[in-house]
């Protein structure tokens, strides 16, 4: 019930942390779409300001950091899954497969792209950037640049030319002015030279001579810098732009005809692009440059294109592997659940069910393992309600043959011995364990062994199902009568499928009977021989008493006649009082007794008239007072007694009698055993009947006594051959508890 | 269980911690950083005057973009503060000087304008144009009027790049590769009046 209720709750946990990956992704990729496409409306906007830039920059950021995000949930679940693939999580290897080829096939074709596509890009934006383009641009501006160069140049030389001409003709002296002038005005008239400026430390004045195509022309203020590299002696050049176009303006230096390394003024030509060609100039230039700006960004905007392609192409392969992981787990998941209610059900647990609603084949495997599941539990609970009442029969059935007090024997068709109860265990002596599946003819003895086959051939031939005999058997020095019932056992279809043999212990029964017969028998024969015997033995005596002293010398033998018959009449009279005896016992009167103080009696007395043999007395320790007649223990004692004492036929005999006490099982025990000549086995059987003797002057009556007394006491009597000579009697008596 | 959960976490991080640390990386491309040097204040009949030259500012990427024709203009801040003993210390003054360097190719000259000046000035050599772009000498700091006597004053000054517009807005696209922009720390210099 634990395991289940920790089952649901780890499924339940799994489902919500599914259900949060898949949020979080859903979101991602809406958010990433979403600031994607307002950045991209941003982009278009051709000023942007401040505020924008920093928007524009965090949506940038925010798009990594969700991009990022999603690569984690991705490798965190690829990691999760190695990790399950090494442990052998059941459903981990089916996963990886599915993973692997998702991502293997949208691997292939999204790489192959990718590569076609940066290629493609890449030999695109190569031929955005065509040498031939790039040089035709280079070549137009250098076009461009050498005709300001040329203008520079041109612009300088005549300054030069007009420098030169100063200098050697001391044009810059101030009285000299006007003829300065005159030469400026024909040097431009003659060499078409634009506006010309003159400026000499002499004169402290600038002169401009305006340009007669271009006479709006204003001259160009010239930087600090260079006036001052002009005084040093160096040409300079510079372009402005101006209303009317470019001023292209060479100064040169204007040197002391005195001193002509000093400098003492300086004289600038200048020439005009016009406007319209300076824009044309300038378009070149632009297209130039901006080829050239896009040139410098060539390799940052490819790469740019190969992190957006690569990035998309991740992104591809992370949601292929996604929806490899996802799809994987609706199929693993389903399958991990079945192994783990498979195991649960082989463990024993039929109440487990699978909680996966699907509706594909996954669901209806999934029902399908589930009513499964249910039948097997019904067909369980069917089983064991079969079982327990099976069991139950089995157990009366048991209880019935365990205390009926017949013993039971069951054998099958092969001889092996199946069952065997309580009371044949008892009757025989022997453990179930030993004899059960173990064969009969390996157990039994030979001479029982025989019998069992002739009893099996007399019912073959008699074709019965049922053999009834009495037999008297000996086992282990104990004569049994028993009464043996042999049933075949059939099966349904009535094939032979062993036997069954009953033993009913007849022993006590027949001895009982036996003892009643001869009581009966003693009683009357007491009373018929009794009856004559008086009145024989008083006319004995009268005729004695009347004629003894008459007779004289002859009355001798009158005398010792009648003697005779007055002693065996006495003789006779003893003998059927003795059967008087047998035939009406006393009634058994139990009171506690000690047991070793009876038994020590007995022996005290034979110890004294027997001073030739040696009684060894053992006594039980720890054996409580119990009930038993005193005066008949004390007879049946003096009996063994008895008969040891005239067992033993030689000097030093020895009799030995042990009291034992079996606590566990409430019964004490007395042994007598001598050394004598000992009781052959085929009179074992007998000694316990009246009227059986070996001994010459015996009645044959004190075993049979002692047999009638420990029966009365509800104990058992045994003779036994003691070693290497000699009789064990023992009887055993059940001790109450006083 | 946990170990393994603690295994494939770590990996997922020393990922993350890899990919962003690549990422951040070539933000700190630039070896050597722009710094303010040779800061003097002094001042003359009416103004305080700040001399203060910027070396570094010029990166061998930022002069071929410079080439190429892409303006490049720095922003000085300016900033002057009177120090105060129990409370902030006051703001008095604060401007921001543009200086911005343009190519022409036809011309092959070197264009520097200032927003404190009203004509740029022309150069054929791109040193020369750098040193203008660098120097930032007799800037005026404050109004000699606007301070009192006997107080203690200092100025703050920072130069930075302002973002270069790249053709298809293209600097939007490389954010996390700025080539040429930077900004330099606050530069602090005391003087009292």
């Amino acid at each position: 019930m634990e395991e289940k209720q920790k089952i649901s709750s780890i499924d339940e946990k799994e489902r919500r942390k599914r259900r949060r990956e898949w949020i979080i992704m859903v979101v991602v990729g809406v958010l990433a779409i979403a600031f994607t496409l307002i950045a991209s409306q941003i982009f278009n906007k051709d000023t942007l300001p401040l505020s924008a830039n920093i928007f524009v920059y965090g949506i940038s950021s925010i798009n990594v950091i969700l991009i990022l995000l999603l690569l984690f949930l991705i490798i965190r679940n690829v990691v999760k899954l190695f990790y399950e693939h090494r442990r052998g999580v059941i459903g981990s290897k089916l996963r990886t497969k599915l993973v692997a080829t998702f991502v293997g096939l949208s691997l292939v074709p999204t790489i192959l792209l990718f590569l076609f596509a940066i290629n493609f890009l890449s030999y695109g934006i190569e031929s955005w950037f065509n040498l031939k383009i790039g040089d035709a641009l280079n070549k137009s501006l250098e076009v461009a640049q050498v005709y300001y160069q040329q203008m520079e140049e041109q612009a300088k030389f005549n300054a030069r030319q007009m420098s030169a001409d100063i200098t050697k003709s001391r044009l810059y002296e101030k009285e000299r002015v006007e003829y300065l002038k005159s030469f400026i005005n024909e040097r431009q008239k003659n060499s078409k030279i634009g506006m010309v400026e003159t400026y000499f430390d002499a004169q402290k004045e600038k002169m401009v001579f305006a340009d007669v195509e271009h006479p709006e022309l204003i001259p160009v203020t010239l930087a600090p810098e260079m006036i001052e590299d002009i005084y040093t002696g160096k040409e300079k050049s510079t372009i402005q732009a101006t209303n009317i176009g470019d001023a292209v303006v060479g100064i040169v230096p204007v040197f002391s005809f005195a001193v002509p390394s000093e400098v003492i003024g300086r004289i600038s030509v200048t020439y005009v692009v016009p406007k319209g060609f300076v824009e044309k100039l300038r378009s070149i230039a632009d297209a130039s440059g901006q080829y050239g700006r896009i040139k410098l960004l060539k390799n940052p905007i490819k790469s740019n294109y190969m992190i957006t392609l690569s990035m998309v192409t991740l992104v591809i392969i992370f949601l292929a592997t996604w929806f490899g992981l996802t799809l994987a787990k609706e199929i693993t998941v389903p399958i991990q659940d079945l192994v783990l209610a498979t195991n649960r059900i082989t463990q024993g647990d039929l109440d487990s069910r699978i909680n996966i609603e699907a509706d594909d084949e996954i669901g209806l495997l999934v029902k399908s393992f589930n009513q499964m599941t249910g039948d097997l539990k019904k067909s369980k609970n069917s089983l064991e309600e079969a079982n327990i009442t099976l069991e139950r029969r089995r157990k009366y059935t048991e209880a019935i043959l365990r205390n009926v007090s017949a013993g039971v024997v069951s054998v099958d068709k092969n001889g092996m011995i199946t069952t065997i109860n309580r009371a044949a265990e008892k009757m025989f002596d022997i453990s179930a364990e030993k004899v059960v599946f173990h064969n009969y003819r390996d157990l039994m003895m030979p001479e029982h062994l025989s019998l069992v086959d002739e009893f099996l051939q007399e019912m073959k031939e008699s074709n019965e199902s049922l053999l009834e005999k009495q037999l008297e058997v000996m086992l282990k020095d104990k004569a049994l009568t028993v009464l043996l019932t042999i049933t075949t056992i059939a099966d349904e279809e009535g094939n032979d499928s062993g036997i069954v043999v009953v033993f009913e212990d007849l022993t006590q029964l027949q001895k009982a009977e036996r003892a009643a017969a001869w009581r009966e028998v003693a009683r009357r024969m007491a009373h018929e021989i009794k009856n004559p015997l008086t009145p024989v033995q008083l006319s004995a005596q009268r005729l004695q008493k009347k004629y003894g002293d008459k007779l004289g010398e002859e009355g001798s033998v009158f005398k010792e006649c009648t003697q005779t018959i007055i002693d065996q009449v006495e003789v006779l009279k003893n003998l059927v009082n003795e059967f008087s005896r047998y035939a009406r016992m006393p009634v058994t009167s139990v009171a506690p007794n000690d047991l070793n103080m009876v038994v020590a009696e007995a022996v005290s007395l034979f110890q004294d008239a027997h001073k030739d043999i040696v009684f060894e007395l053992i006594q039980a320790e720890g054996l409580p007072k119990f009930d038993l007649d005193a005066e008949q223990i004390n007879r049946v004692m003096i009996n063994l007694l008895d008969n040891a004492v005239a067992a033993i036929n030689k000097k030093n005999g020895r009799v030995e009698i042990i009291v034992s006490y079996d606590e566990q099982h409430h019964k004490a025990g007395v042994t007598v055993a001598d050394d004598g000549a000992g009781v052959p086995s085929s009179h074992k059987m007998k000694v316990f009947e009246p009227y059986f003797s070996t001994k010459k002057s015996g009645t044959g009556l004190g075993l049979a006594i002692v047999s009638s007394i420990i029966s009365d006491h509800h104990g058992q009597v045994s003779v036994a051959d003691n070693t290497p000579t000699g009789t064990i009697v023992s009887f055993v008596l059940p001790v109450s508890s006083v | 269980m946990k170990k393994v959960k603690n295994n494939y976490y770590g990996i997922v991080l020393i990922f993350l911690f890899v990919v962003v640390s690549l990422a951040g990386f070539p933000i700190h491309a630039h070896a050597i950083e722009p710094e303010i040097k040779d800061i003097l204040i002094t001042n003359d009949m009416e103004n305080v005057l700040l001399y203060a030259r910027l070396v570094n500012g010029f990166k061998p990427d930022m002069e071929l973009a410079v080439l190429a024709g892409i303006p490049a203009t720095f922003t000085m801040q300016l900033d002057v503060y009177q120090e105060r003993s129990f409370s902030w210390d006051k703001k008095i003054f604060s401007q921001e000087i543009k200086r911005s360097i343009k190519y022409d190719n036809l011309k092959k000259t070197f264009s520097v304008s200032s927003s404190n000046k009203k004509e740029p000035v022309i150069f054929t050599e791109f040193e020369s144009a750098q040193k203008a772009m660098a120097d930032f000498n007799g800037i005026i700091a404050a109004p000699l009027s606007s301070l009192t006597k006997g107080k203690n004053y200092y100025v703050m000054i920072k130069v930075k790049m302002d973002k270069v517009r790249l053709p298809l807005h293209m600097e939007y696209v490389f954010l996390f590769v700025s080539y040429w922009d930077f900004e330099t720390s606050w530069y602090r210099q005391n003087f009292s009046y």
